[in-house]
């Protein structure tokens, strides 16, 4: 049985006239101890997916279907069922470290505390595993940075605290959501690279979030690919780069400059928002492959082979819009 | 044709501290030359924090050097006064990383690009208005003169800044970080108009940015700066095909390709020093896996021949 599973789940935003759908029958596995890619532009639906998966949605959007994990619903769980998994079984870590770091703790007291949350350790224990973690994650004098405040140190190194935070408990799962976006890509090789070390030390599945397809080819084993809010394509990472089935995987890796010469073709016009989706296929209206039945009726995600799933009526025949 | 020289320009900022001395430095720029040929893109790249906004700064005028010059079409541009300083507000241009901060959130698209040419003289009236309806439709956006900034996406409001810059006719604009807020779908539009805009308006770039992969598409010449100063300097086909500084190379090879399965060859350890505490000798050489016995001691010059200049004793020894 899979790690994870997550079956028809639904999000939704909660207004005054009534609720909006943003995240639409999502359906996808995490196996133990792999790197499960979900890509997409912003708006997507990624961070929604991520925060449902973890319990902590905003008050105003909820969900709905099941998140199995190791198979429990994540969904039903009582609150202080969840909150005990979260940090020992699953966690997580953000884009930007400060928003999750507490600004008047020092960072060596942040992450003790996640492991006296759940593990019955002395305060001298504590301590050593806390430098550990620091070492593990390659932060340098960790003695003397422990008694830093999360403002003295920079966005790579806050990002290590965080990394150090998450694997504390040994989780079966982290869900990493855009971990790299805000940081040069020299330190986003570093940090990947200690995620790659760190999965395998310590035999954790990753959930990667991001809208950076060359951080997707390079970690990943599976891929989602998700636009407003479905899943459009789904495959192990070498079809879904060498075989794209849905026009908008093949838009988006048309959008990446491949040298001089090589004219761009981007995707035209914009992500709809949530409450504005075209009718029949959501991305229709900016897809160059459309024919009129695309925009009477949504296709359904389905299977293009074993373990790759488009949902596009047209797969069959892409190759015509590949040469084009 | 030589429109923008800058030679030995420095950027120090005082920062306080230490008992003994009222402030230290911070030296954003320290001793930066390159020159921007008329019809052409020069990219700088390179680390946060190495520099590459200041320099963006000082070639607006919006800051002044604390050594060194910039020359627009020969003359100084912090010597210039009244009608040439008019003139050159005018001539360069800068579009922002950030679009959403850029724009006045109270003005309609309308009064946002019709400003700059009220100011400068350039049109009023009916002509007024049919120059904004026809720098929209040149940047792609149509019917939207009395809409506001909220009303419009990230990459919308991209091309609403670029309208502006062009509103005055520049012959320079620099682009800091154009499209790095920005969706990749939204990325390669921009940057498509970006390139329409190279080869039909005859506007040079000044081009910032991080992600070398636009760089090599976009651009003509790169200069990598690291701690205010560059470090090598060539033309974009030749450094992207051989990198001479170990840094640079470090750089082209932090970018994830998208083939699955690669991984990148080279990391480089440890975080950018910061540029109040430079290292002594090579500013690189602390991160630097081919460093030898000069490098902690002499400062590289930047030196070289036919285009190609690189700082590096390895290069230079
Ligand atoms: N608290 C909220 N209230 C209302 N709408 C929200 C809220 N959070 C997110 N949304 C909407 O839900 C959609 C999905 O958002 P989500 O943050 O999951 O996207 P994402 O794929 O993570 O995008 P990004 O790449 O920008 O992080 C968006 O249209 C967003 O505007
Ligand atoms: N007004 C200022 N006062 C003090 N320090 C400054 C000022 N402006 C910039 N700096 C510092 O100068 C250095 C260079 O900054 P700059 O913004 O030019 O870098 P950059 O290369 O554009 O970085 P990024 O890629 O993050 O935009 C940084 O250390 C920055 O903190
Ligand atoms: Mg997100
Ligand atoms: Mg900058």
């Amino acid at each position: 049985m899979s790690l994870l599973q997550v079956r028809d789940l639904n999000i939704f935003f909660r207004t005054q006239s009534g609720s909006i759908n943003i995240v639409n029958n999502l359906n996808f596995d995490i196996e133990e101890a792999t790197v499960f890619g979900l890509a997409g532009e912003s708006g997507s639906g990624k961070s929604l997916t991520a925060l449902a998966i973890m319990g902590i949605l905003p008050p105003n959007i909820y969900a709905e279907g099941t998140v199995n994990f190791k198979g429990t619903n994540l969904l039903t769980l009582s609150p202080e069922a969840i909150r005990d998994l979260r940090g020992r079984e699953i966690s997580m870590i953000f884009q930007e470290p400060m928003t999750s770091l507490n600004p008047v703790l020092k960072v060596g007291h942040q992450i003790r505390e996640v492991i006296t949350t759940h593990l019955k350790v002395t305060k001298k224990e504590a301590d050593k595993i806390t430098l550990g973690l620091m070492r593990a994650v390659k932060i340098p004098a960790p003695e003397i940075r422990m008694k830093e405040y999360p403002h003295q140190m920079s966005g790579g190194m806050r990002q290590r605290i965080m990394m150090a935070m998450a694997i504390a408990c040994s989780p079966s799962l982290l869900i990493a959501d855009e971990p790299t976006t805000a940081l040069d890509v020299t330190i986003q090789a570093q940090l990947l690279e200690l995620l790659r070390d760190l999965r395998q030390q310590k035999n954790m599945a990753v959930l990667l979030i991001t809208h950076d397809l060359g951080v997707i080819a390079e970690n990943a084993e599976k891929v989602a690919i998700m636009y407003a809010g479905r899943l459009v394509e789904l495959a192990d990472v070498h079809t879904l780069f060498e075989e794209p089935r849905h026009p908008y995987t093949i838009g988006l890796l048309r959008c990446l400059p491949r040298g001089k010469g090589t004219p761009l073709k981007p995707i035209p016009g914009t992500v709809p928002k949530p409450n504005h989706l075209p009718p029949g296929c959501k991305f229709s209206d900016r897809c160059g492959f459309a024919i009129p039945e695309c925009k009477t009726k949504e296709p359904a995600l389905r299977k293009i082979k074993d373990g790759h799933l488009a949902r596009c009526i047209r797969a069959e025949e892409i190759e015509q819009y590949k040469v084009a | 044709m030589k429109l923008i020289e800058v030679k030995a320009l420095k950027k120090y900022f005082p920062v306080k501290k230490t008992a003994f001395a009222r402030h230290e430095w911070l030296k954003a720029v320290d001793g930066v030359d390159f020159s921007l040929e008329k019809d052409r893109v020069f990219a700088l790249v390179g680390e946060s924090g190495c520099g590459k906004s200041t320099v963006a700064r000082l070639l607006l005028r919006l800051i002044e050097p604390t050594e060194g010059e910039i020359t627009f079409k020969g003359e100084n541009i912090f010597k210039l006064k009244g009608q040439r300083l008019k003139a050159f507000r005018r001539a360069v241009q800068i579009v922002f990383q950030d679009p959403f901060a850029s724009l006045n959130p109270r003005r309609t698209v309308y009064d946002t690009i019709s400003e700059p040419m009220k100011i400068h003289k350039i049109a009023k009236g009916s002509e007024l208005k049919d120059r904004v309806v026809e720098l929209l439709r040149k940047v792609g956006l149509q019917d939207v003169l009395n809409r506001y900034p909220h009303e419009f996406s990230g990459g919308q409001r991209q091309r609403i800044c670029i309208a502006r810059a062009l509103s005055v006719s520049p012959e320079v604009i620099v682009a800091d970080e154009p499209l790095s807020a920005l969706d990749v779908s939204i990325q390669a539009q921009i940057l498509n108009l970006l390139m329409d805009l190279k080869q039909q308006s005859g506007i040079s770039f000044i081009f910032i940015s991080h992600d070398l992969k636009v760089v090599e598409y976009f651009s003509d010449e790169v200069a990598v700066m690291y701690l205010g100063k560059i470090v090598e300097y060539a033309r974009t086909e030749d450094i992207f095909r051989q990198p001479y500084h170990p840094y640079t190379e470090i750089l082209l090879n932090s970018t994830p390709g998208i083939k699955p399965g690669t991984k990148r060859r080279q990391i480089l350890s440890a975080e950018v020093p910061s540029p109040i505490d430079i290292p002594p000798g090579c500013p690189f050489h602390p991160r630097c896996p081919k460093r030898f016995s000069p490098c902690d001691r002499i400062v590289p010059e930047l030196e070289g021949s036919g285009g190609r200049l690189v700082a590096c004793h390895l290069r230079t020894g």
